[in-house]
């Protein structure tokens, strides 16, 4: 590598990260070389990452006039880059659904292997004009179908915190890459708490926005109603401030909102007195492992020392969550893989891994003639229920505050067989999806040395307050104890 | 569709991937068949629900008729060139396929 200093990249937020440049302390070219090198010589053992970007480190040199190597540029004009690039020299790893300009993209299957886009996402887009450096793709779970990661076609991701277990899925490698240090952020996509399960599983902050808050334009569908295009960062302001670059309309996707794009990161100290959030009755049941749910009694605690109340609320419909998740993501799987036929670009449908299959044949079988409104038409009205009970919280409540994950991050190979087993491990964040609701997953303690983590709900499009009950949480909570990466 | 159990056939499970464009290897049938009828006894629990009076959801954050222009956005369309970069097999810079028809 071409820079001997090596900066502990694991330690780092991106606000620090930002406050270094800005002192040229350090430069972007050791930073995005520094994080090179980890992905270099841990990647063999995490399989984090699948594709580098070869051009990273020139790309960072288009900054390298702010840095200590040539320390030329105007105080003040420096000053003005970083400004208007609010992102400037971060580097940053992308699921590998998001497509990339010139840079392969095969949402880690074999179908798309050898696949490299001829455009950039909406949010790839946004990102680079922030002066992002995009390292590479992130492993996942094929199509982003699963919740460990095992369901690549590339080999699972193992989770930095104990290689023997998964770091959650289907963004796994995002989740696994940034708490590993090869990058300052990650970005992944949550359909049924593809990032919110992860993050949890790996100590991070990740958020699945509003449906229709972020565009989804670029991205490897999944299931398109559904489809919520968010990011992972080590706290909650790292998390807002990318909020604030990828979020808002795009002509490109028509269901992206018109509303205003708040900068969330610069609002975020607001006082819990007196706020009022939800514990969801339904999902007090048996069945969570009883010390995770020792972690949600102590970050309750946390918050009412803040001034905030808690109030019981009732979600009714969500028992049938996870059904009504399994009837429509399939039938929009099937849909959106029917383009996949290796005519236009990749190879042909025989490739497609297991699960795929079994999705892609789900979503076939319940759209078919005869059982389309038995199951289909069904599960849409199933769907309008699970909105209202959701919408009639939010009358009571600021907010609710929901585990993430009813156990402890698995071993690899625990649920691997069976997929219904595999389904429920969602049955916490799939809910939030089928109602449109942002939800926002937060490091909250360990177990046994695994991190487990809290899940924050508001209702649509008020990321704000999201961010400001996570942020409040955050500054209380204090530092999390007996944690250690073991890579 | 009822609250039972679904049991799903071979026979079944290959039609299913007639229509899904999806082929089998024999010993996935089985398998499959025993994975799907699962899943689709799983799901099926939806129908204890009665929804007789509820307006199925189509679009979660409420938006309706969403339309735009009919314009050419030049930023946003492939050229030839970029269309064809990841086709499989190409001819005179069209995308080929096989024979939909045979010709007799």
């Amino acid at each position: 590598m071409l820079y001997s200093i090596m900066i502990n990249t694991r330690d780092l937020t991106i606000k620090g990260t930002l406050e270094l440049l800005k002192k040229k302390e350090i430069s972007v070219e050791e930073l995005v070389s520094s994080c090179l090198n980890i992905i270099e010589s841990k990647n063999p053992e995490i399989n984090a990452v699948l594709t580098v970007n070869e051009n990273a480190l020139d790309e960072a040199q288009q900054f390298s006039n702010l840095t200590p190597l040539r320390p030329r540029l105007r105080e003040g004009a420096a000053i003005s880059q970083f400004n208007n690039k609010p992102l400037l020299g971060i580097p940053i790893i992308l699921k590998d659904a998001y497509s990339t300009k010139g840079l392969r993209t095969t949402a880690a299957s074999k179908v798309l292997e050898n696949y490299i886009p001829p455009f950039d996402a909406t949010v790839v887009k946004k990102l680079k004009e922030a002066g992002a450096i995009i390292l590479g793709k992130a492993n996942m779970d094929a199509w982003a179908h699963g919740s460990s990661g095992e369901n690549s076609d590339f080999g699972p991701t193992k989770n930095p915190y104990d290689l023997s277990r998964t770091p959650g899925g289907s963004s796994s490698g995002s989740a696994a890459a940034l708490a590993a240090g090869m990058s300052l952020a990650s970005t992944g996509t949550d359909t049924g708490g593809s990032i919110r399960l992860p993050a949890s599983f790996t100590n991070l902050v990740g958020l699945k926005p509003t449906y229709g808050r972020v565009s989804r334009y670029g991205i490897i569908a999944m299931g398109s109603s559904f489809d919520s295009i968010g990011h992972f960062t080590k706290d909650v302001y790292d998390n807002a401030l990318i909020l604030s670059v990828t979020a808002g309309h795009d002509s490109l996707d028509g269901t992206t909102s018109k509303l205003d794009v708040p900068k969330y990161h610069l609002k975020l100290e607001t006082s819990m007195r007196g706020k009022k959030i939800g514990i969801v009755k339904e999902f007090t049941h048996s069945g969570i492992d009883s010390k995770v749910d020792e972690v949600t009694q102590k970050t309750i605690k946390t918050m009412e020392r803040l001034g905030g109340e808690f109030i019981e609320v009732s979600l009714p419909h969500v028992e049938y969550a996870i059904e009504t998740y399994y009837i429509l993501v399939p039938a929009e799987v099937s849909s959106n893989l029917g383009r996949m036929t290796g005519t236009r670009f990749g190879k042909g449908r025989e490739l497609f891994g297991d699960e795929a299959k079994r999705r892609i044949m789900i979503g076939t079988y319940t759209l078919s003639s005869g059982y389309y409104d038995a199951y289909y038409n069904k599960a849409l009205k199933v769907r309008t229920r699970i909105k209202q009970d959701f919408d009639q919280a939010f009358e009571k409540v600021d907010a609710l505050l929901c585990p993430v994950s009813p156990t402890l991050p698995f071993k690899l190979g625990e649920k691997a067989n069976d997929p219904l087993a595999m389904y429920l491990s969602d049955i916490f964040v799939a809910p939030m999806n089928l109602a449109g609701v942002p939800a926002l997953s937060v490091p909250a303690g360990s177990v046994e040395g695994l991190p487990v983590g809290i899940q924050f709900v508001t209702k649509q499009f008020d990321e704000q307050l999201l961010y400001q009950v996570a942020y409040a949480y955050e500054q209380a909570r204090g530092p999390i104890e007996n944690l250690k990466i073991n890579t | 569709m009822s609250s039972t159990s679904t049991n799903l056939s071979n026979a079944d499970v290959l039609k299913i991937a007639k229509l899904a464009h999806i082929t089998l290897k024999d010993e996935e049938i089985n398998t499959l068949a025993t994975e799907l009828s699962s899943i689709i006894s799983y799901i099926g629990k939806l129908d204890e629900l009665d929804t007789s009076s509820v307006a199925p959801m189509n679009q979660v954050t409420g938006l309706r008729n969403v339309t735009r222009g009919d314009e050419i956005t030049p930023e946003t369309v492939l050229t030839q060139e970029e269309a064809l970069s990841n086709a499989p097999q190409k001819k005179n810079n069209l995308f080929e396929v096989d024979a939909v028809f045979d010709n007799d």
